[in-house]
């Protein structure tokens, strides 16, 4: 899947976009490429999203960077009728289109 | 007594012949008398004694066929005579019995007093006992006692006064008499209610519990039968029945609700026969009544307590299933959370990847087959979403609901999709009292569901029409129904949702309820909604029936038993009847 998001995101040429799929090695990477956005699957195997959100945000360095989460377990309509927040955070509920996809993005480093 | 007679007639003769004439002629005079007497005399007396003889022989043959036994003794109480039934009755011969005194047939202490009586009779000539009958006691010679009835008259006989005994063994008698006053007391005495009644029914005889029980009097009961217990609550048929029984004879057994005099009820168990007289012509009724009103109120007791452990065993049942239903719920949640993640990731994949080939590849005049793909990522999704809310929810717990509120809240939830088709909604349910045992949050699903098939089976304007109702399940109804939930008179709150749409093809009807099964077109509903409100009615213990109406359309008609709340104040309005 992260393979598809590059593909999908860097196809609009404004992007570049680096994948990371093993959990613990999130925040590493984080701390060496200082993205402007990660976009963070909720489950993973061995660890989950919002962990790894917390410890970017307990980080100094890396509490700037924007999160997106990415989840199965919330619906479409859950998501719309929330706002697609869950505690703050926003989020897209899979199965994502790469419409929704793009336009999250972008909202989110316009803002 | 001739010869003497001759010789006495020689010797006149010779007398002659030295006397006058005229003495001569006396003494033949004399002579020829006494001839005469001499040989008429038997010619006489014979007869006489013939004819008396003959009148003592059937003086004594109508004595000795007297079947009481005559006894005549004197003022010694020496027995002169006594006829063949006195022999028979003491067992004495004639021979033996007369010149004995009569005290040997009387046992003490009356021998002792009966020859007092004597003694004071032949001193002063008193006596009280002859023409009356009185009841005493005596004794064959063997000693045996009986009792008997005895009459004394008197008679001069010979220059004697005789007294005349007539005497009667009443031992059956007295047997019977003593019988009669047993079974007398028995009756009267007896804890079971008594009635005897004329050929009308009238009253002849009541014992004391009877009038205990019913609360009357002797004298008031005069006259009157026992329609004066009767209570309206007895059918009539009960009563012909009973007639018709003891009238042809027979014995009628039967259980009746009869009222007392102060108006309280109580119930008895009845037992109803006729008395016949010789001829085999029935002649009384008589009734023996045992009040059953305690036993009665056990059995209803008992009745009540059984239907009560029955509601007890299906909750308890219901309570099982729950959570049997909540254990389950927990297991389908957790593999519902692992297929979400399973399934909605490949899907992703298919998503993303079909959008970047079509960006990639132009491939956006293929719009039908990416269409038919992003469709397809729909419905799977749709399916996993579905399966998501089924485990997401709270253990299945029913309470009393009203039902009309549930259908509120459902045509709440679908106001848009069928306002948007300009649908007219109406509801029609004469009581909003009426309770089901549901768990709201899931049956409001049910009537969602079946709201948004009608309206979506309707198109544009058209109306849908919800009928609630209160019914006793008639055979009809088991059509519609399922015979392993419902009962044949059983009460039962049925929602009846009616849209005037096009109505079902037979083949559709079959799958209905079929998981996955759906008329919708792509994209467009799981075809889940109706197995899974299925599944919910049954969970409900209801029935849920969809067909076409006669009038074009479709009936979906769910049908639950009513909460008890609801039949106990039924049971109680028709009770207090």
């Amino acid at each position: 899947m992260t393979r598809l998001i590059k593909l999908v995101l860097e196809q609009t040429g404004r992007y570049e976009v680096t994948t990371e799929n093993l959990g613990r090695r999130a925040i590493e990477t984080a701390r060496k490429l200082r993205p402007d956005l990660i976009l963070l699957d909720v489950v993973m195997p061995g660890m989950l999203g919002s962990e790894i959100a917390a410890q970017l945000q307990a980080d100094p360095e890396l509490c700037a960077i924007k999160f997106v989460f990415l989840t199965a377990v919330v619906t479409k309509d859950e998501a719309l009728s929330s706002s697609g927040q869950i505690g703050g955070h926003l989020f897209l509920a899979k199965p994502i289109g790469a419409d929704d996809l793009r336009r999250v993005v972008e909202e989110q480093l316009t803002r | 007594m001739l010869g003497a007679l001759f010789f006495f007639e020689l010797a006149a003769h010779k007398l002659q012949f030295g006397m006058p004439g005229w003495a001569g002629m006396m003494l033949d005079a004399v002579t020829l008398t006494a001839f005469a007497a001499i040989v008429m005399w038997p010619l006489i007396v014979v007869p006489l004694r013939v004819a008396l003889k003959a009148e003592q022989v059937k003086a004594r043959m109508i004595l000795d066929t007297v079947s009481d036994a005559i006894i005549a003794i004197d003022d010694h109480g020496i027995i002169r005579t006594q006829n063949r039934a006195a022999c028979i009755m003491f067992g004495v011969s004639n021979q033996e019995a007369i010149g004995r005194n009569v005290g040997i047939f009387v046992p003490n202490p009356h021998r002792e007093r009966l020859a007092h009586y004597l003694k004071i009779y032949r001193k002063t000539g008193e006596q009280n006992v002859v023409g009356t009958t009185r009841q005493l006691n005596a004794m064959r010679i063997d000693g045996k006692i009986f009792p008997i009835e005895m009459s004394l008259s008197e008679l001069w006989a010979e220059g004697k006064h005789v007294f005349i005994a007539m005497i009667r063994d009443v031992s059956e008698r007295k047997r019977a008499e003593e019988t009669l006053l047993k079974l007398s007391r028995a009756v009267e005495r007896s804890p079971a209610a008594t009635v005897i009644t004329d050929t009308n029914g009238r009253f002849e005889y009541v014992n004391s519990k009877f009038l205990e029980v019913t609360g009357y009097t002797q004298e008031e009961l005069i006259g009157k039968t026992p329609a004066i217990i009767k209570s309206e609550l007895t059918p009539a048929h009960v009563i012909q029945d009973l007639w018709r029984t003891i009238l042809s004879g027979k014995e009628w057994r039967g259980d009746m609700q009869n009222r007392r005099k102060n108006g309280e009820l109580y119930w008895e168990h009845e037992i109803i026969s006729s008395i016949k007289n010789e001829q085999g012509e029935i002649v009384n009724f008589i009734a023996v009544k045992e009040d059953i009103t305690e036993r009665k109120r056990a059995e209803d007791a008992l009745q009540q307590q059984q239907l009560r452990l029955l509601e007890t065993e299906r909750e308890l049942l219901h309570a099982y299933e729950s959570l049997a239903e909540a254990d389950r719920l927990e297991s389908v949640g957790r593999l519902a959370a692992g297929v979400a993640h399973e399934v909605k990731n490949p899907l992703t994949i298919i998503r993303l990847g079909i959008d970047y080939l079509s960006k990639q590849f132009s491939l956006e005049s293929n719009h039908d087959v990416l269409g038919a793909i992003r469709g397809a990522i729909d419905r799977a999704d749709n399916v996993i979403r579905d399966l998501l809310d089924f485990s997401r929810q709270k253990p299945f717990a029913r309470r009393p609901t009203k039902v009309v509120q549930v259908i509120d809240n459902a045509l709440l939830l679908t106001k848009h999709e069928i306002e948007r088709r300009n649908i007219a909604i109406v509801t029609d349910c004469d009581d909003a009292t009426l309770q089901i045992y549901a768990d709201p949050d899931r049956l409001v699903q049910v009537f969602v569901n079946l709201l948004v098939n009608a309206a979506q089976a309707i198109g544009q304007g058209g109306s849908i029409e919800v009928v609630t109702r209160l019914i006793h399940i008639s055979e009809r109804d088991l059509e519609r129904s399922d015979r392993s939930i419902f009962v044949i008179g059983e009460p039962v709150i049925s929602v009846d949702i009616r849209d005037n749409g096009p109505g079902i093809s037979a083949e559709h009807a079959r799958k209905l309820f079929e998981p996955f099964f759906t008329t919708k077109p792509a994209g467009e509903g799981t075809g889940l909604g109706l197995a899974v409100s299925r599944n919910i009615v049954i969970m409900h213990r209801g029935s849920i029936n969809i067909a076409n109406r006669s009038e074009g359309g479709v009936s979906a008609l769910l049908m639950f038993r009513v909460a008890r709340e609801n039949s106990a104040n039924e049971k109680a309005n028709t009770g207090s009847r």
